[in-house]
């Protein structure tokens, strides 16, 4: 017997089995389906730690012949103690025989010394048949919680919760689409509960996953503010518009604002998938909406370098060299100028630099390639851009967040959730758009980066 | 490893972990965490760095030879400086005014222009022609702020090192010749003037060290003209200068320098701190190289595939001779049932069996009666299992005309209803052909049509 915990997760065919085991090893590649009997065979599914085995999830084919079954194991008058070694007299005698495959491949994993996690549908109603699975699980003698999954509803759950007190020591409810992290974890310390010996191995692992969860909300707001930052100082250079005719540029400047557009929908998208990455969401498509900024949000401005010095830059270093050749005149009348020359020297050549550089464009032979014209697109200058892209990273992070590894269906974001920003309050989003401000000027190594990571923290958190 | 090597590898690692952005964490960590367990014990820095080597990053100290050859070329041009001040004496003085314009104030000049660029958010024109000389996509911008202040802390500690060199030129050339200072200028000054300036200069240390401040008497005996003779009658008082100047180039140019570049080396370590904590991909990184890796484990097996069969479907009709109730059903859901097709008029006849029931029981009961057209009737909300597909076969040896009904649970909706009727498709094609799905809810008129 493994020296970790082992629970087989059983019942009847179709009831969730395969979206629980999903849901609590945070899995998306568990197979699913709405058709019943695609599990086959058990499948295990084990939670490492460096490789250490915290505790594993055996799935289970349904029992596809319980009555069947159970008659078989009636067939003897026996004592309780002997009803273990009759159910594993059954695997034994059935194993490879072909028949009572179902069975056996569920039943195997329990004589081995695995727990049972017993799942049937709260949406549905209870009948009598449910309790030969529930007498054969009995007979196993092994420890024993049942969970009410309520695929399509709760109607019956209270009808279910009556019938299981009577065979299981545990009942909950657990939804495996909708179920939150702490739920999740709350389950795992009831296994704990159920078996007193392995009850410090999900102890363990509890806590591991709790700390493994904080990292890596702590690392999704990284990603959101660097994200952030991208998209708030995305500018996007053209040589083309800067070369164009007047007639063409109407044409051609719509052209430059959807490339505009398409890359910064590009970047957002990558941000995400960078997000679904850290949280293991291999096969997410989202409704997400497209983002879109106009002419007038954009700075639009044209740029001369050289040398990637803007014209203010060379400016300032025309100011420094005249300033310095000033100084060498000081120095050489020995001071007795009183640095007259490095003063009228920085005015003469701040000035020369400023009026002389637009003709010393003109005259730059077009080979020289350190010189450059640039039509320059962005940033978005509109202030409420910052809201937007928080808007829009949050609510998908909490879409996603809140997302169980066993929900196969599309990721819908509600539209509430974008105009969330909104509802802050005035002095949380004043706050906020000045971090936006300085994160901007700072860089995501700034204090207005780390004063938003935390906050964002917050917000995945709660 | 030092702090240049720390910047030149942050820089490496986030241009790597570029291309990684988007692919999945677990297997990221499954990689790195791996690889980390298996190296020796050793620092956060060595670590990140061996890291990087597994991908071709360059080896530690790529960034010392050229950050050395800066330092020594710094050095001995601040020296070259100092000495080619001191030597030139054109009438055997070394004016002072020349002195203190090139050796202290200029410095002193550049010293207040680097503090302006480091502390002020303006742009900074070096970094940026020197990011402009970058190849394409060769600096990530994410660290933009990290190579603003590398390049400050290198840039004072290239001055700091050009000021230790003026500094020991000039005391060698104090210790080994013999220097002779004076002033001298076409203006008339006057030496007042000259002492309000030295005065002013001295004032920080005129209580520590009041031999370094120069007196009126001698600024006016160091008074030196270019046409007039060059004998003096005190010689030793042109040698006088050295405190103060000495206390110049340590207090001006020195101390600020030593001042700024331990400044700027503490935030430039700060700043390397920053970016392996907050970086959204090196931490990330870090984060997977030192945590242990929780690993969903699952076990490779070959499932069943969902087969996705459509079986025809047929009406309920009331022409069915036997009506087989398979399973427990509670009563409120078979006995209005059982009343609509077995009611008053009907001659069928109705059998109920479940999982209890053996095969020899069942064979037994169908024998007596004759081979009609039998409906068997099951739970429509329940997939079908083994048992069912077992009694079918049953029926199959028999009955020729057989009919079965996946009766649908009353209330629910429809969506969830035709899901779960779908695996009754696939189900037809485990059991003999005989057999015809039946589909639809009860009709009014079924017994009375």
């Amino acid at each position: 017997m493994p020296d970790y915990p082992v629970m087989a997760v059983v019942g009847h065919p179709n009831k969730g089995k395969s979206s629980v085991v999903a849901a609590l090893t945070q899995n998306d590649q568990v197979q699913i389906s709405p058709l019943s009997g695609t599990t086959r065979v058990a499948q295990h599914f084990t939670l490492k730690l460096d490789n250490r085995t915290v505790f594993e999830l055996v799935d289970t084919p349904g029992f596809q012949r319980a009555g069947k079954c159970l008659a078989w194991l009636n067939a003897q008058e026996l004592a309780a103690d002997q009803r273990p070694a009759r159910v594993a007299e059954f695997v034994e005698a059935f194993c490879g025989s072909g028949q009572f495959v179902d069975e056996v491949e569920l039943l195997t994993p329990i004589i081995r010394g695995a727990g049972i996690i017993y799942v049937v549908d709260g949406s549905l109603p209870y009948s009598p048949e449910y309790e030969t699975e529930m007498e054969i699980l009995r007979w196993t003698g092994r420890p024993r919680l049942a969970l009410i999954n309520p695929i399509g509803g709760d109607t019956y759950v209270a009808q279910w919760q009556q019938a299981l007190n009577q065979y299981f020591s545990l009942v909950r409810l657990f939804d495996p689409l909708h179920a939150s992290f702490d739920q999740h974890l709350q389950l795992l310390r009831t296994f704990g509960e159920l078996d007193a010996h392995q009850g410090q191995g999900f102890a363990q692992a509890i806590e591991q996953l709790e700390r493994y969860r904080q990292l890596k909300l702590q690392q999704a707001a990284r990603i959101l503010v660097e994200n952030l930052y991208r998209l708030l100082t995305y500018q996007q250079s053209s040589n083309r518009l800067e070369q164009a005719a007047q007639a063409q540029l109407p044409r051609l400047l719509s052209d430059e604002i959807t490339r505009f557009n398409q890359h910064l929908n590009r970047m957002e998208r990558e941000g995400q998938q960078q997000l679904e990455a850290l949280f293991l969401y291999r096969r997410l498509e989202s409704d997400i909406g497209q983002l879109e900024v106009h002419q007038s949000e954009l700075m639009d401005e044209s740029q001369w370098t050289l040398w990637g010095l803007e014209k203010n830059q060379l400016v300032l270093v025309s100011a420094g060299a005249g300033a310095a050749i000033g100084l060498l005149a000081d120095v050489g009348l020995g001071g007795a100028s009183l640095l007259t020359g490095a003063i009228s020297g920085g005015v003469l050549g701040g000035l020369s630099g400023w009026f002389g550089l637009d003709w010393l464009k003109q005259q730059l032979p077009p080979w020289l390639q350190f010189s450059a014209e640039k039509h320059l697109l962005g940033p978005v200058k509109d202030p409420n851009f910052a809201f937007v892209i928080l808007g829009r990273a949050l609510s998908h992070a909490r879409a996603m967040l809140s997302r169980s590894h066993a929900d196969r269906e599309r990721l819908t974001i509600r539209e509430d959730g974008l105009n969330r920003m909104q509802s802050l309050e005035l002095k949380t989003q004043v706050r906020l758009l000045k971090q936006c401000r300085q994160l901007v000027k700072q860089g995501p190594q700034g204090q207005a980066a780390e004063r938003l990571r935390d906050w964002l923290y917050l917000q995945l958190v709660g | 490893m030092d702090i240049w090597d720390k910047s030149l590898l942050l820089i490496q690692l986030r241009r790597h972990l570029e291309s990684e952005r988007t692919v999945d964490w677990q297997t990221l960590h499954k990689r790195d965490r791996s690889w980390a367990l298996a190296q020796p014990e050793q620092s956060a820095w060595r670590l990140l760095h061996g890291w990087l080597q597994q991908w071709g990053g360059s080896p530690v100290g790529s960034s010392t030879l050229l950050v050395y050859g800066g330092c020594v070329a710094a050095l001995v041009f601040g020296f070259a400086l100092m000495a080619g001040l001191l030597v030139f004496q054109p009438f055997q003085r070394i004016n002072l005014l020349w002195f203190l314009s090139l050796a202290v104030l200029l410095p002193f000049a550049w010293w207040l222009l680097a503090l302006f660029f480091t502390t002020a958010q303006v742009p900074f024109p070096l970094r940026t022609l020197y990011e402009h000389r970058l190849p394409s996509g060769s600096f990530p911008a994410a660290l933009r702020s990290l190579l603003k202040q590398t390049v400050i802390a290198l840039g004072q500690q290239l001055s700091l090192l050009f000021s230790i060199g003026m500094l020991i030129a000039f005391l060698l050339y104090l210790l080994m010749t013999d220097l002779a200072f004076g002033w001298s200028s076409t203006l008339d000054l006057g030496g007042g003037v000259i002492h309000q300036v030295t005065s002013t200069l001295a004032w920080p240390w005129r209580t520590l060290w009041p031999a370094a401040v120069p007196s009126l008497e001698l600024i006016e005996q160091t008074h030196y003209f270019r046409a007039a003779p060059l004998a003096a009658e005190q010689p030793a008082l042109f040698g006088q200068w050295w405190r103060f100047l000495l206390m110049c180039l340590l207090v001006y140019v020195l101390l600020p320098r030593l001042f700024t570049t331990a400044l700027a080396r503490f935030r430039l370590i700060r700043m390397h701190d920053r970016v392996c904590d907050n970086d959204a991909l090196i931490s990330g990184l870090r984060q997977r190289l030192t945590t242990g890796l929780i690993d969903q484990e699952m076990e490779a097996v070959d499932q069943r595939e969902a087969v996705d069969a459509v079986s025809e479907t047929e009406s309920l009709t009331r022409r069915y001779g036997q009506i087989v109730c398979w399973g427990l059903w509670p009563d409120e859901l078979i006995g209005p049932l059982r009343e609509q097709l077995v009611g008053e008029g009907s001659d069928a006849v109705w059998i109920e069996l479940d999982s209890g029931t053996s095969a020899d029981e069942v064979q037994t009961s169908f024998a007596e009666l004759p081979d009609e057209p039998l409906l068997l009737l099951c739970k429509g909300w329940e997939p079908p299992t083994g048992e069912l597909a077992d009694l079918c076969q049953l029926l199959g040896q028999q009955r020729s005309r057989l009919f079965l009904w996946p009766v649908p649970l009353s209330g629910m909706d429809e969506a969830r209803q035709s899901r779960l009727i779908q695996s009754w498709q696939p189900f037809m094609r485990q059991i003999p052909d005989r057999f015809h799905l039946v589909s639809g809810r009860v009709p009014d008129g079924v017994v009375h049509a």
